[in-house]
């Protein structure tokens, strides 16, 4: 899910920013460019944790535009789906192949396979809801279920990736809205 | 179930050993190296047999039920010791030997050695060389059968899919020749095999059947509606049925690609939408006998307004998202005026200050409820009211815009339910289907597994007939059967006007301008077509599951012009009427031939009609020579189209009537038309009076 790793960044910056805030400017730059992008095998950036000083080395001076590249060395706060990885996740929509959970900017889709048997036929279109065949479970938009995740990919500058409620201790864990918590 | 590709076995390493617990589901979908169960290599009774799934395990580390936030456990057991294998034993006497049994044992792991679906038990048929008694389970090869972003969705391995833009729309293939083919759902785009298709549309078949209903696909611009984004049709505002809404304002960047600007105020356009005479009727009758969807050539955003606006026109509410907002906004205003009189006169100032403070946590409130409302409305409010009387707010106006409020609150309320019954998820956009190009429409989006029972509703044939697949009974190039044309609304007084999305089809009764056009009665003849051919479809048993509803359309198209035999004259170009045989036919000719007339190149004494561009021309001349053939516009066949009946040819004639067929009439030299039947005339009575 989260964890720490040490990132470089190339900035370019262009000479207007020259002077005495330069630093102060890379790590805001650096902020604005990278948080909230989501790399290639590494996953979400959700916060730049710390940009040690001493790693800002010399720019290198471009010679067609006159900017300056700093490549700056940072310890970033990453999110990424790990496959056989549970979470817990809020569903945003549901359709009648399965539904859709965010964990965060993490889109997760859960097909209609990947739901126990009792589910698989427990689409109802006009509540737009997944619901079992005893009525107990119903997973409409807004409720918080615990999913694993089986498979990821990077498209676009989103991830998504595939999840599963089939195995045991899987499924609804919270109906209605607004936990915030995930 | 179709016979499965076993491409695995799950087996006990040794005969003596047992399993403890299965860690995965039957029909989980497992990789290579994963835990998929334990094993107790001890020999004692550790509870479970060979087949049990599904136990709850105290042993080493369990996992905690996830207990539901809002209620208590018991349910969420019920839920999880509901199994539908065919070999599980239920749980209860699993749990007790389960926790009687010895908390230390010996367990190792049980590795999958393939990847696919686990599926417990003994498989169907063994080979001879295995030994059957240690295989407690097999696995199968995943038939992918929903592929989101280049993932399948029950296996999570990524597929690679051939996504060349001009197959977009044909169906991909993957490996193992599994058809699949490109869906659009609730406003995703996903992937399907070609059995899982199949398995939907047996799906809704059953669902429209069991509910006497078919499907019905609209389009909205031109058809139903009438937008435009021009700022001179303000002016029309206060009619009944012109609305506004507001949209963010789209350019064309230059990759080519639309994108909505910022939700920053400025880019939002205010557009101006006419609803099209009737449409309260025609979607009424249609929520009786049909499930609506919607295709539209407009964004997702514009097509989710319209289909809120065309609901809330069939509820009676008459604000729209910026009324709407505007008027919430005035009643919290009012409102944090009315506490601020209240405590100046009451004397407190600290009440004052509140007041104040809820008015700006209002103001910021429903800025940010509203994304949409312009800025300009909002700053002046504020700065006004409070330098004005503020004794102009009293308590009894305060309950009225309260009640006010309340009465358009509910009223929208009734409007989304309405349009949830309505539509429900069954929107498709064209940002949704961007990947087929602006002027496409894939029936094969929305019904993957070839729309049976669908009619589709649009005024435009060609983007239609532009989408790569065609049935087998479709010519190349040319729409789908299931096509209902309409005529194009254009409504007068907005004529000129730009444009929004697409252009409307080509209406070859364009020159001719109805005057008033409150008399377009286009939705009540297509409303009529719809309830024929849902009695028609229901009307034999419903047994015969072949019959689709292009086989029904037609057999009612043909039914309208049978029999007859027409000749065009003046317009089809020279170089068109050498028709291929393989290739499109045109337009016109299609029209006729698909209500069961015939068209020949030249008069003879069996045509019934000639229509014709215009007056005069040689075909026109032979054809006043024979009785009771009709020289009409073509206005005729398209209003025969629109309505699927055979109109009434005097309200199209182009000329004078036809001569009324008498047993000798004489040939005549003469080109004025006008002697022809004065002479028929006198003739006719001449006959009568003998």
């Amino acid at each position: 899910m989260f964890y720490v790793k040490t990132l470089s960044h190339e900035i370019v910056l262009e000479p207007v920013h020259f002077g005495q805030k330069l630093r102060a400017t890379l790590v805001r730059l650096l902020k604005e460019q990278v948080e909230g992008l989501a790399l290639a095998n590494y996953g979400y950036v959700v916060n730049v944790i710390e940009v040690p000083e001493d790693q800002i080395k010399s720019g290198v001076i471009e010679y067609d535009t006159g900017s300056v590249i700093f490549t700056v060395q940072y310890t970033a706060l990453l999110l990424r789906p790990f496959i056989h990885e549970v979470l817990d996740a809020v569903v945003s929509q549901c359709n009648p192949l399965g539904f859709f959970a965010f964990v965060g900017p993490l889109r997760i889709f859960v097909s209609k396979h990947s739901m126990p048997e009792d589910m698989f036929n427990g689409f109802d279109g006009e509540k737009d809801a997944w619901i079992s065949d005893d009525k107990e479970v119903v997973i409409a938009s807004g409720s918080g279920v615990r999913l694993k995740i089986k498979g990821r990919t990077v498209e676009q500058g989103n991830i998504t990736a595939i999840g599963t409620i089939k195995d045991n201790y899987l499924g609804l864990i919270d109906d209605g809205e607004a936990q915030g918590t995930v | 179930m179709t016979t499965e590709n076993i491409v695995g076995f799950v087996e006990l390493p040794s005969a003596t050993d047992k399993l403890h617990c299965w860690k995965v589901r039957n029909g989980s979908s497992v990789r290579v190296g994963e835990t998929i169960g334990l094993i107790s290599k001890n020999a004692n009774e550790s509870g479970a047999g060979a087949n049990t799934s599904n136990l709850e395990v105290s042993v080493v580390k369990s996992h905690k039920r996830p207990k539901r936030r809002m209620r208590p456990g018991d349910t969420v057991v019920a839920t999880f010791e509901v199994t539908t294998t065919a070999d599980s034993i239920t749980t209860n006497s699993a749990v007790e030997s389960a926790s009687a049994s010895e908390p230390k044992q010996d367990l190792c792991p049980l590795i999958c050695s393939t990847d696919g679906i686990l599926r417990i038990g003994r498989p169907p048929s063994t080979t001879e060389g295995q030994n059957s008694a240690t295989i407690i389970g097999y696995i199968v090869k995943c038939l992918h059968p929903t592929v989101i972003e280049g993932l399948c969705a029950v296996c999570g391995n990524s597929m690679e899919l051939l996504t060349s833009n001009k197959q977009a729309y044909s169906p991909e293939k993957v490996d193992d020749s599994v058809n699949m083919s490109r869906v659009t759902v609730a406003g995703v785009t996903v992937t399907i095999s070609e059995s899982e298709g199949q398995r939907m549309a047996e799906e809704d078949a059953e669902r429209l059947r069991s509910q006497r209903k078919l499907s019905l696909v609209l389009d909205l611009d031109h058809t139903l509606v009438h937008a435009t984004n021009d700022v001179r049709a303000q002016q029309y505002l206060h009619r009944e049925d012109v609305r506004n809404l507001v949209l963010p304002m789209i350019t064309v960047s230059e990759s080519g690609h639309e994108q909505a600007m910022l939700k920053n105020n400025f880019w939002m356009q205010q557009h101006f939408v006419k609803l099209r005479p009737h449409v309260k009727e025609f979607l009424e009758m249609a929520l009786a006998l049909y499930e609506v969807g919607v295709y539209t050539a407009g964004t997702r955003e514009y097509a989710e307004q319209i289909t809120i606006m065309l609901a809330r026109h069939l509820v009676g509410a008459t604000r729209d998202q910026p009324d709407l907002e505007h008027l919430r906004y005035q009643v919290q205003s009012a409102e944090s005026e009315f506490a601020r009189h209240e405590a100046k006169s009451g004397g407190n100032t600290d009440q004052a200050h509140d007041a104040d403070h809820a008015d700006e946590q209002g103001n910021q409130a429903a800025e940010t409820t509203d994304g949409k409302s312009r800025k300009r409305k909002r700053v002046t409010f504020t700065a006004s009211k409070m330098d004005e009387k503020t004794d102009g707010v009293t308590a009894g106006k305060m309950a009225e815009m309260k009640q006010e409020l309340e009465g358009v609150e509910r009223l929208e309320a009734e409007a989304q339910e309405m349009r949830q019954k309505l539509f429900g998820s069954r929107v498709v956009s064209r940002t949704d289907v961007g990947d087929l190009g602006r002027d496409v429409k894939s029936l094969k989006r929305v019904f993957p597994c070839g729309g049976t029972m669908a009619v589709v509703v649009d005024d435009r044939e060609d983007v239609w007939a532009n989408a790569g697949e065609v049935a087998a009974s479709t010519r190349k190039g040319e729409p789908p059967e299931n096509l209902l044309l309409v005529r194009p609304y254009h409504w007068h007084r907005f004529v000129g006007y730009a444009d929004v999305n697409n252009a409307a089809g080509f209406d070859l009764t364009r020159s001719q301008n109805e005057g008033d056009d409150e008399s377009d009665e286009q939705l009540l003849w297509t409303s009529d077509i719809l309830k024929r051919l849902h009695t028609r479809f229901y009307a034999k048993n419903t047994e015969d599951k072949d019959k689709t509803v292009a086989d029904v359309l037609r057999s009612m198209r043909q039914e309208v012009l049978l029999g007859g035999s027409l000749v065009l004259s003046g317009l089809i170009p020279l170089h068109k009427q050498k028709g291929e045989s393989n290739g499109p036919r045109p337009a016109v000719i299609r029209y006729a031939e698909s209500l069961g007339a015939k068209v020949l190149p030249n008069v003879t004494s069996h045509t019934t009609h000639v229509v014709a561009a215009k007056d005069g021309t040689d075909k026109i001349l032979a054809a006043r020579q024979i009785p009771g053939c009709f020289v009409v516009k073509a206005s005729w066949l398209m209003e025969c189209i629109w309505t699927l009946k055979r109109s009434d040819e005097g309200k199209h004639l182009l000329g004078p009537p036809p001569q009324k067929k008498l047993a000798d009439l004489p040939a005549n030299d003469s080109d004025d038309d006008d002697d022809d039947d004065l002479v028929a005339e006198l003739e006719n009575e001449l006959l009568n009076e003998d």
